[in-house]
């Protein structure tokens, strides 16, 4: 698909849930499914909105800041892991995709997300869909607190 | 040390012979170029890049003996990159000097010269210790500058961006590090935001495949978010630049390549539609410093 083909995305991060599927048949926008890093997360994501009806655009996690910049997202659609007073836990990349989205005024609207039960043979960048490239090379991928402030 | 990808492209006996880098790290093998179509075969299965495309280019020229052809056939291979503006180059050096394949040779072996000048005038921007987050590939020049940053007593770390969907940041920066015993570390192109956050990142480095004077650039996808992020962390940002000209950036073409590139290194399934813009523009205001294949420093 060709950028000029997308007016606005709804761009989702992380598992949605029951109830953020719901949510998501509701909007009227294109869905924007992003890989989601190292898990490949966007693939599972992308195969769960299809089987629910509802097709989606894939994009790597590094042309999200191009998308931001052209004006292509107009909501995020976080799904988070766990919350405390003052923070959001998300997978890994959460910081990066909740900061540029208020960088890029654009508003987040985070939701509990489902339980991630699929294993992942990729726990960091040295692996993609298993395929070793360099043994013991990478920074390990964890879950990342995002400051409330940043989703308000 | 020189990194194989700092001269990924040669000439020899009236053959190229193009480094291919997307059989990196598993294989080190050359293809063989004769003609333009060869060239553009290898420069549209992105075979080579960057620095790669601009030797690639000079070599096509010598075999061919034109010049403005090869430059119009190179550009709309590959859109983004200014082609024409190292026909002009090529065409400059041609009227002092007739003979071409000398008139390249000079232009080439300059380049060498000037690169390595350029780490050394970079490594003295750096922090004492650096722990530089990098995105693609800079064709050797990460080598030449921690080379030069150990010269001055400094130390670094290299942050190596998978860059995906291709992964030039994994299979050649890593690797030519790697090669080199420079110590790097891979990370997901998502993951910069907290390294950042939790300070592991001290500077960003990254090249450019386009630049204006107002210092906006055009680089491989992912970097204008690393601007973004490092301008909001106040990290400084680097950019190796080339030849920047007056021209308004966001009327460049953005490459946008095959769809089924993005699920590159993914194994066969039904994969959905997908978008894949190859380059990304970063307004200079993001910016704190450049400096051109001549090694002269702007910094905000």
């Amino acid at each position: 698909m060709r950028l000029k083909e997308i007016n606005f995305t709804l761009l989702i991060w992380g598992m949605p849930s029951k109830e953020g599927i719901e949510e998501i048949k509701k909007n009227n926008l294109l869905i924007l499914v992003p890989e989601m890093r190292p898990y490949l997360l966007g693939l599972k994501v992308a195969e769960i909105l299809k089987e629910e009806g509802i097709e989606s655009i894939y994009a790597t996690d590094n042309m999200l800041g191009f998308l931001f910049y052209k004006n292509k997202i107009k909501e995020v659609l976080f799904f988070y892991k766990d919350k405390n007073n003052n923070h959001l836990l998300g997978i890994c990349g959460s910081l990066y995709v909740c900061l540029l989205a208020k960088l890029h005024q654009v508003p987040i609207k985070a939701l509990k997300g489902e339980k991630i039960n699929f294993k992942s043979l990729d726990q960091d960048a040295s692996t993609i869909d298993s395929h070793l490239f360099f043994k013991n090379s990478a920074i390990e991928a964890r879950d990342e607190f995002v400051p409330m402030e940043i989703i308000k | 040390m020189n990194s194989p990808l700092a001269f990924p492209v040669r000439f020899k006996n009236n053959t190229i012979y193009v480094l291919d880098e997307t059989r990196l790290p598993f294989e080190e093998i050359y293809i063989e170029v004769k003609d333009l179509n060869d060239a553009l075969k290898v420069l549209g299965e992105m075979k080579t890049r960057a620095f790669g495309q601009v030797l690639l280019f000079f070599y096509t020229c010598v075999l061919l003996g034109k010049v403005d052809e090869v430059a119009l056939a190179f550009k709309k291979k590959r859109p983004t990159f200014d082609f024409l503006h190292l026909a002009e180059m090529v065409k400059g050096v041609f009227q002092k000097m007739p003979d071409i394949k000398e008139a390249i040779n000079i232009i080439v072996n300059g380049f060498e010269k000037k690169r390595k000048e350029r780490a050394k005038n970079l490594a003295h921007l750096l922090p004492k210790s650096s722990q530089i987050l990098t995105i693609c590939n800079l064709n050797g020049e990460l080598v030449y500058l921690y080379e030069a940053l150990k010269e001055i007593k400094k130390e670094a770390m290299f942050f190596v961006s998978e860059t995906r969907p291709y992964l030039q940041g994994t299979r050649l920066t890593f690797w030519e590090l790697s090669k080199a015993n420079i110590p790097a570390k891979l990370i997901c192109d998502n993951q910069a935001a907290i390294l950042m956050k939790e300070k592991k990142i001290n500077c960003v480095i990254v090249g450019s495949d386009r630049s204006n004077k107002k210092g906006d650039i055009i680089n491989k996808i992912g970097t204008y978010p690393l601007a973004r992020l490092a301008y909001h962390f106040h990290i400084p940002f680097y950019v190796l630049t080339q030849y920047p000209k007056e021209i308004d950036i966001e009327k460049i073409e953005i490459e946008e390549r095959p769809e089924r590139e993005v699920f590159m290194w993914l194994k066969e399934r039904d994969f959905p539609k997908a978008v894949y813009p190859a380059f990304d523009i970063t307004p200079g205001r993001y910016i704190s410093g450049w400096i051109n294949i001549s090694g002269e420093i702007r910094c905000v």
